[in-house]
Order: C-alpha cells, then structure tokens, then sequence
C-alpha cells in the first residue's frame, strides 16, 4: 500500500503548494479539488487492501460533496467578478454583498 | 510499474496546474490529471468510481470551469509562481505536510487483501450505498440542495446594487 500512500501524499502536497501560492481564485479552486482527489486515491486504495467496498461508497460521497464545493466557490467567484473588483484573492478584504 | 507510469502523469499534470500561467491551460492541466487519477482507480479494482471520476468531475465540473473562465475572461497572472512573498511558506508548510503523511501512513506495509471478481463493479458499489450507507447517501442528496439554493442565491442577487 506504501506506493499509493506516497503518491498520494505528493498530489496533496502539489495540491496544498498550489493553494498557497496562486492567487487566482479559479486555479486556488483547481488546487483545492487536487487534494481531494489525493484524499480520495487514499480511501480507494484503502478500499481495495482492506478488501471493503465501502470505502468507494463514501469516495462516491465525497466526488459529490467536492462538486458541491466547486459550484459553491465558482458562484462566489462569479459574484465578485459581476461587482467589478479584480478576482483577486489578495486584493479582496470582505464577502459581505 | 503501471503505477509508476500513471502516477508520473498524474503529479505532472498536477504540477501543470499549479504553474502554468493560463487558466484554460490549468483546466486542461487538471482534466489530464483527473484521467489520470481515473486510471489509478482501475488499478485498485475501482471500475464503478473511475467512470464517476471522468463523467462527473473531468467532464461536468472541468465544463463548469470552462463556462466560469469565458463569462470572466481569460486573464493571465501578472507574476505566477513567482514573485509572492508567501511562497517559501508555503512550500514548506507543504513539505512537512508530505514528510508528515508518509511517516505517519508508510509504516503500515500490509498485502492487498483477497477480494471478489465483482469488487468495485456497479453492483457491488450500489448495494453498499443504497444498504449500510443509506443515511450518508440521503444526506449528501440534502447537502447538494443546499449547495444549489445557495449558489442560485449568489449568482441572482448581484443584479440588485
């Protein structure tokens, strides 16, 4: 199982540096759905050794949540661009509409 | 070595996302990565959720992105990965992140259980969703209205000053 621990703890690093550091919403967004997607590689290959099915439920789950959370963020991201202040995560200092 | 080729891809394409300086090319970086990943799953047994993966995530989500990017307009970052007083930060908190889940999760060398023919197939997936896990199942259904709701919200009050 040590090869998916390790991958999967790269993309979640990938992922966590890509959130730090950008500073375009939308690719923030990006990186935020890379560490899902490491934290659901994780729970497959946990499924698969522990030979439980129910690890894909819950990865079934959880794609859903994340998609859940990327509409969340795009409409949030949209509201800001449609007040017309830069989309800029650094520049923004409040949500309040 | 099926692994190691397709996890290659799939940090690449990763590593795509996170440095190219478009953000069409970044969504593409990602769709890569998300087949990728999908491949990874059918490795682990994971039939069902590999086609979830590309149906839902690489395809509608990638395709919400892409709508999101042409109503804003492509605009490139003036400075990408570079030039942001944050980023050793940040790599070092994500380093420690890294060295931290691999020490914490490796130690465990156990072998691939024995499992099924029918492991990870639709069936198999389904009666474990719609049996032990229905209440889960119900509850995500719940979470996605609200998600809706909210969203319908954000995107329909900015019209209003």
């Amino acid at each position: 199982m040590t090869p998916y621990v390790v991958l999967s703890a790269i993309l979640f690093a990938v992922g966590a540096v890509g959130l730090l550091v950008r500073r375009d919403p939308l690719v923030m967004i990006m990186s935020i759905e890379i560490m899902w997607n490491a934290a659901n590689l994780l729970i497959v290959a946990a499924a698969r050794f522990y030979g439980t099915v129910s690890g894909q439920a819950l990865v079934f789950l959880v794609i859903t949540l994340a998609a859940a959370d990327v509409a969340i963020g795009l409409a949030i991201v949209m509201h800001v661009a449609r007040r017309g202040e830069a989309v800029d995560v650094d520049a923004l200092k409040e949500l309040k509409g | 070595m099926t692994l190691a080729l397709l996890g290659a891809a799939a940090v690449a394409a990763a590593l795509g996302v996170i440095l190219a300086r478009n953000p069409v090319h970044c969504v593409l970086w990602l769709i890569a990565h998300l087949v990728a990943t999908a491949a990874i799953f059918l490795t682990l047994n994971a039939e069902f959720l590999a086609l979830v993966e590309i149906l839902v995530n690489a395809g509608a989500v990638m395709v919400l992105f892409l709508f999101v990017l042409s109503l804003l307009g492509s605009s490139k970052e003036p400075e990408g990965l570079l030039g942001r007083r944050g980023e050793s930060v940040g790599a070092l908190v994500a380093a420690l992140a890294f060295v931290g889940a691999v020490a914490a999760l490796s130690g465990s060398s156990m072998a691939a259980a024995a499992v099924p023919a029918a492991f990870g197939s639709v069936q198999s997936v389904g009666v474990a969703l719609f049996g032990p896990h229905l209440l889960p199942f119900e509850l995500t259904a719940l979470a996605l209205a609200v998600a809706v709701v909210s969203v319908v919200t954000l995107a329909g009050r900015s019209r209003q000053p």
